[in-house]
């Protein structure tokens, strides 16, 4: 193969892309945007163009731009990663029609699974459904809720990640959750269309991966998604501690008959809510996820190199009977976020120490002295650890997050941390109100060296120290001096 | 100085090279974002100060406030740093309450805002704007 694919993305997934085409022999190119230029996601494309302006709009997603960029460069594969125009059918159309191969599915597939009213009806010839249908006004919104029973959920039809999402739990509140859902949608997605489900309270999430091309589909097991925040995933493990084997065979099963439905072909996933024992469709993502290591570590497939295989009409290069799942993997999302408010938060890193060895894997795009920009998502690392059995996988994972150093700017990690302490997470008992009731987990001695932390002087604007005040800082001071002059006076008063 | 941690209290001093704990010495060695204390170390990766503040240590969450003070320990407020005085918004013979800013330091580029750690009366106002205040000195006195 002398192919050569746009990898029209940043930060890791670029780079986790990038390493597969340089195995098959395909050359991985990029773009940035203006508050990418040091990005390390750069360095692992052979070449990369900047498209623009900081912000997604005037770059990472600016469709004219990035087809530019694949032509200037001599590419033939477009792979959008996810995020950005992964799932956008306009982009996958103009690829087509500009002769660049879209790694992705077709474009019915793309379709559908951006229009989540036909899904759901096209999904239920093979699968459970949650009971609901779109409304267009609030009549019809009552009239359904009452028939459906109260509390039901508002969802954007051509939307995700949350948004436009409302609960609503009596018929007084359906009118203004039916405004506010709908206006949310036309911000976030250009479309006002919604639709009334059944609410079913603290469900857990559960995933199917999916690899398929014309002739077979294909599934690599199945990923629990249930700790969320936001409605976004934090922590993934997969197999799920909530399956037996037969919910297991009936959930995949279900996933794969949903892909020949609608005649999906690269890969994708198939997600349902899971609550008694009983699952429910709920949506395709039509790209490659964030959380795809973690089924890589158990199967030892390589999903980009099946996507790539499959763009490339060379089919699938293996077979179901061929795919054994073993062991047990976890991811671990770092998020430069507040640990306990989960605020996002950019800033510059000053140390980044990653975890390894066997059985663990960081994708990532960070390095000591990298400035986060504050245009894009929060994520900046995805750890992930490979055990044995469950146990082996969360021990190897709670070594690796404490050994994890990331400092300059705070991070999820102490949040990962207090959550594989947790009971409800050690006996894999959870569900999607996790969070909701953590506790912190801290140790006595970190404690008392926190009490002493806090009387030193520099605990005074610690991120905001810069380079030369730091020198300065350094010049001036006699760090032991001072804690001589502290000690004898307490911080305030005697 | 009682600091409270995740919702533990320490009696937390330090002496030269060494801290009390609890009444208890141990031996410390300190570096910028790095403390070893009894052949343990810890990092630092981050700090956000507020009520109770915040730090990251070792990859865990602490929430840190010192324990109020009483009335009756309230003398004075001393300046943690050397710096130059930018405000002072207290005046004498006022009432202050606890975690009101009181004065303000410039030190390090950086302003540094200098709370009453308990509710007062304020004596006398020692520290003028624009002065240089070495850390220690008495910036308030309270009645």
């Amino acid at each position: 193969m002398h192919n050569k694919v746009l990898i029209a993305n940043r930060g890791e997934i670029v780079i986790r892309i990038a390493r597969t085409c340089r195995k098959l022999g395909v050359l991985p190119c990029g773009v940035y945007s203006d508050a990418d230029k040091d990005s390390l996601h750069k360095k692992h494309c052979e070449e990369s163009i900047n498209i623009g302006g900081s912000m997604p709009s005037e770059s990472y997603l600016r469709v004219d731009k990035i087809i530019e960029a694949a032509k200037r460069l001599g590419c033939d594969l477009i792979h959008p990663g996810y995020g950005f125009l992964s799932e956008n059918p306009k982009f996958a159309r103009l690829c087509k029609k500009e002769g660049l191969i879209f790694v992705g599915p077709s474009l019915d597939a793309m379709d559908f699974s951006g229009d989540k009213v036909r899904a759901r009806k096209i999904a239920s010839k093979v699968t459970p459904i949650v009971d609901g249908e779109e409304v267009s006004n609030e009549n019809e919104a009552i009239s359904l809720a009452g028939k459906i029973g109260y509390p039901v959920i508002l969802k954007a039809v051509e939307g995700g990640g949350g948004r436009g999402l409302r609960i609503v739990k009596s018929s007084d509140e359906i009118s203004e959750a039916l405004i506010s859902s709908k206006n949310e949608a036309v911000i976030s997605f250009g479309s006002d269309r919604v639709y009334i489900e059944r609410y079913i309270e603290n469900p857990r999430h559960i995933e199917v991966q999916i690899i398929a091309d014309n002739s077979e589909v294909l599934n690599l097991g199945e990923r629990e998604c249930s700790i969320q925040r936001r409605n976004q995933k934090l922590i993934e493990e997969t197999p799920s501690p909530a399956l037996t084997k037969e919910m297991r065979k009936d959930i995949t099963e279900t996933a794969i008959a949903v892909m020949k439905e609608i005649g999906y072909q690269n890969a994708g996933t198939v997600e349902f809510l899971f609550k008694d024992g009983k699952f429910y469709f709920m949506e395709v993502n039509a790209r490659i996820q964030v959380e795809h290591p973690i089924t890589e570590a158990v199967t030892g497939v390589d999903i980009v190199e099946q996507q790539l295989n499959i763009a490339l009409h060379n089919g699938l290069a293996i077979k179901q009977g061929e795919i054994k799942p073993k062991g047990h993997a976890i991811e671990c999302r770092i998020n430069a976020e507040h640990p306990l408010s989960f605020i996002p938060f950019a800033g510059t890193v000053q140390k980044f120490i990653a975890p390894e060895g066997e059985g663990i894997r960081v994708d990532t795009a960070l390095y000591s002295g990298y400035s986060i920009p504050i245009f894009y998502d929060s994520l900046i690392a995805k750890l992930i650890c490979f055990g044995n059995d469950r146990g082996e996988a969360i021990e190897k994972m709670k070594n690796s997050l404490l050994s994890f150093r990331i400092s300059g700017v705070p991070s999820t990690i102490p949040f990962h941390i207090s959550a594989l302490n947790d009971r409800r997470f050690i006996d894999g008992s959870y569900d999607t109100s996790f969070i909701n009731e953590m506790m912190p987990f801290s140790s006595k001695d970190v404690e008392m060296a926190a009490a002493i932390f806090y009387l030193l002087p520099k605990k005074i604007e610690f991120t905001k120290i810069k380079e030369e005040e730091d020198t300065w800082m350094k010049s001036k001071f006699d760090w032991i001096d001072i804690f001589d002059i502290f000690h004898t006076t307490d911080r305030w008063t005697k | 100085m009682k600091i409270q941690v995740n919702g533990t209290k320490y009696d937390v001093e330090i002496i030269g090279e060494k801290v009390r704990i609890n009444g208890r010495e141990l031996s410390a060695k300190f570096n910028k974002d790095k403390i070893t204390i009894d052949e343990k170390t810890f990092y630092l990766d981050f700090v956000e100060e507020g009520e109770p503040s915040l730090m990251i240590i070792n990859g865990m969450t602490y929430l840190l406030s010192e324990s109020s003070l009483s009335l009756a320990q309230l003398k004075e407020i001393k300046t943690p740093i050397s710096g130059k005085v930018k405000d002072v918004f207290a005046k004498a013979r006022s009432q202050v309450k606890e975690g009101q800013v009181v004065v303000i330091i410039e030190a390090m580029k950086m302003e540094i805002q200098i709370k009453s750690p308990a509710t007062g009366i304020i004596k006398e106002i020692k520290a003028s704007k624009d002065q240089s205040v070495k850390t220690g000195e008495i910036l308030v006195t309270f009645e």
